[in-house]
C-alpha cells in the first residue's frame, strides 16, 4: 500500500495547496459504542500530522459536533466535506445536505465555499484495501484455498452498503486471486449465519465491509458466525480479531476488523478531496 | 494560520483562566497552558498528557468507565490533566473536550448563531426519526426534563424554543440564560464561557422518538386489551 500511497499523492501533488482549507470528516457515530467514531478520528488525527489542511475536524450523525454545530468550527473560506461513509445512499444523498444545508456539489453558505466530496467507500482505492485485509488476516494461507466472504448490512434501510459490498466482491473476483469471493448480509441472504453452508473451501475469511467495528463487527457478527454465543458488551479491548484461526463448523476461519479501520483510509480521504477538484475544475458557482 | 477561536482564547488567557463546563485551561508559570477538571488537584492526576489530542480519550468515559456520548453532560472524569505549548494546542483540546463550545459563542457574539426552534428540527427529520414531527409540546417538556436539566444531564444553555413564544418548560429561567453558569447556577464571570444550544440536538431528537413509540405502544396495548374484553 506505500507504493499506492505515494502514486495518490505525488500524481495530483495537492499537498502544498489545501493548507488554507478546512477538511471536514463526516461519519456515523454512536451513542452506544465509542468504537463506531473511533476509527473516524484515528484518520482525523493522522491526516492533522501531516500538516495538509489549515484545520481537520470531525463531525457525527450520532455525537458530537454535530452536523449542523460544525459550521462554528470552521474558520477556513473552503471547506471539503468527506463522507466516511461505506456507500452512496440515504445518508450521503439525503441526511448529510440537509443537515449540513448543502445544495449539491459546491453549496456557499455563510461566506465559505462547502465541497461536498464523494464517500470514502465509493474510492477505486477500497478494493486494493479489502485485498490488503484479507491477505493481513490469514498469513500464510494460499489465497486460491480460500473462500472470502465480504459483509455486508443488507436491507434497504441500510444505504447501499449490500450493493457496494457486492461491487467489491465482483472486482475482487475478476482478479482471480482468491478460490472464491461471495458476499453475505446480516439481514439478507446469503446471511451471514449460514456462511459455512455456503462457503466451498475450507479457510474462509470474513472481512466486514463497514466504517468502524462497533456494534456489527464486534458483536452481532461474531455471533452471526458462531465465535461469541451472545452479544456481550462493546469490547475495544477485546481479542476477537488476534485469535484467528477459528475452527468452527468443520471450516478454518479467519475474522477481519472492519474495512474502516485500515490506515488507508486517509489516503482515500485525501484523494476524494483531490478528485473532487478534478472532477469539478471550471465549474462556476451560481 | 491563526484563526479568530485562537486569538479569542490568547485574549482570555491573558487575562487569567477559563472554564468551560467543567474543565478549566490556564497558563502555569513555565508559559504552558494547563487544562484540567476544575475540581481536581491536577498536580496529583494519574493520566497526564502534553497531546492535545488526549483530550478526546479523557472525555471519552466517566469516572466509572462508562460512555460519554454527551460531551456537555456533567460527568467528566476528573483523574487527568493535559500541559500544552500553544494556544492551537489549546483549542484542539476544547474541542474535543466541549466540541463546537468556542464556536457557537464566538457566532452568538457576532449575531450569527443560528438559533432553530424545535418544530423546525423535528419537521425536517426522516426515516426513523420522521414521528418526531408528531411530538406535542407537553411530550417535549418531559423529554427537556428528562434529558437537559444542568444539574446531573446536560450543561448547555437552551436557547430554542418549541415554537416561537413557548420555551421547553419544566426548567428554571436560568437554563435558558447565557449570563448564568450553569455548572454553579449562579452569574457567570467572566472567564466561564457558556456552552450554547442553538437547536434540539440528535440525543433529544431521539429521545422524543423513543418517547413517543413507547407512549403508542401503549397505547396500542390498552386498545387491544379493551378489544379483547
Amino acid at each position: 500500500m506505500p507504493g499506492n500511497r505515494r502514486r495518490f499523492i505525488s500524481t495530483y501533488g495537492f499537498e502544498a495547496m489545501k493548507k488554507s482549507r478546512a477538511l471536514v470528516i463526516v461519519a456515523h457515530g454512536s451513542t452506544l459504542n465509542p468504537d463506531s467514531s473511533e476509527p473516524t478520528h484515528a484518520r482525523a488525527e493522522e491526516i492533522r500530522s501531516r500538516d495538509i489542511f489549515a484545520e481537520v475536524i470531525c463531525c457525527f450523525w450520532k455525537e458530537e459536533p454535530s452536523l449542523r454545530e460544525v459550521r462554528y468550527m470552521v474558520e477556513s473560506e473552503e471547506v471539503y466535506v468527506v463522507p466516511n461513509f461505506i456507500s452512496e445512499g440515504y445518508f450521503t444523498r439525503k441526511v448529510i445536505p440537509r443537515e449540513m444545508e448543502l445544495t449539491g456539489p459546491l453549496t456557499y453558505l455563510g461566506g465559505k465555499m462547502w465541497k461536498y466530496c464523494a464517500p470514502t467507500g465509493s474510492h477505486p482505492m477500497m478494493t486494493e484495501l479489502l485485498l490488503k485485509r484479507a491477505a493481513e488476516v490469514a498469513p500464510g494461507v494460499d489465497p486460491r484455498e480460500v473462500s472470502l466472504l465480504i459483509v455486508g448490512h443488507g436491507t434497504s434501510l441500510n444505504d447501499n452498503s449490500a450493493v457496494a459490498a457486492k461491487e467489491q466482491a465482483r472486482r475482487i473476483s475478476q482478479r482471480g486471486i482468491y478460490g472464491e469471493v461471495l458476499n453475505a448480509y446480516m439481514e439478507e441472504p446469503p446471511l451471514v449465519a449460514d456462511w459455512a453452508r455456503f462457503a466451498r473451501h475450507r479457510n474462509v475469511i470474513v472481512v466486514p465491509f463497514f466504517i468502524s467495528d462497533g456494534l456489527h463487527s464486534y458483536q452481532d457478527i461474531p455471533v452471526l458466525l458462531g465465535i461469541e454465543r451472545e452479544p456481550t458488551a462493546a469490547a475495544s479491548e477485546r481479542n476477537i480479531f488476534r485469535e484467528n484461526p477459528y475452527n468452527l463448523r468443520g471450516k478454518v476461519l479467519y475474522y477481519a476488523s472492519a474495512i474502516g479501520t485500515e490506515p488507508g483510509f486517509s489516503d482515500v480521504i485525501l484523494d476524494q478531496t483531490e478528485l473532487f477538484d478534478r472532477c469539478h475544475a471550471g465549474t462556476v458557482f451560481q | 494560520m491563526t484563526g479568530r477561536a485562537e486569538r479569542w482564547l490568547s485574549e482570555q488567557l491573558v487575562h487569567g483562566e477559563l472554564r468551560i463546563g467543567e474543565v478549566v485551561v490556564r497558563r502555569n508559570h513555565k508559559e504552558k497552558f494547563v487544562i484540567h477538571h476544575c475540581d481536581s488537584d491536577w498536580n496529583t492526576a494519574t493520566r497526564r498528557s502534553t497531546n492535545a489530542a488526549m483530550a478526546r480519550v479523557f472525555a471519552r468515559t466517566d469516572s466509572t468507565g462508562a460512555y460519554r456520548p454527551l460531551k456537555s453532560a456533567p460527568n467528566l472524569a476528573q483523574d487527568w490533566v493535559l500541559v500544552l505549548s500553544n494556544v492551537q494546542e489549546v483549542r484542539q483540546a476544547l474541542d474535543l473536550l466541549y466540541p463546537a463550545a468556542i464556536g457557537m459563542w464566538l457566532a452568538h457574539e457576532d449575531g450569527k448563531l443560528a438559533v432553530v426552534n424545535f418544530c423546525a428540527t423535528a419537521g425536517r427529520q426522516s426515516g426513523m426519526y420522521k414521528i418526531v414531527g408528531e411530538a406535542a409540546p407537553e411530550l417535549v417538556d418531559e423529554v427537556s426534563q428528562r434529558t437537559c436539566a444542568s444539574g446531573g444531564k446536560c450543561l448547555r444553555t437552551i436557547l430554542w424554543e418549541i415554537v416561537p413564544g413557548r420555551k421547553p418548560g419544566g426548567h428554571p429561567p436560568s437554563k435558558f440564560e447565557p449570563q448564568i453558569d450553569q455548572l454553579t447556577g449562579l452569574p457567570r464571570e467572566r472567564r466561564v464561557l457558556p456552552i450554547l444550544c442553538a437547536e434540539a440536538c440528535n440525543f433529544f431528537v431521539a429521545a422524543c422518538r423513543a418517547t413517543l413509540k413507547e407512549e403508542r405502544a401503549d397505547t396500542v396495548h390498552l386498545r387491544t386489551e379493551g378489544t379483547a374484553e
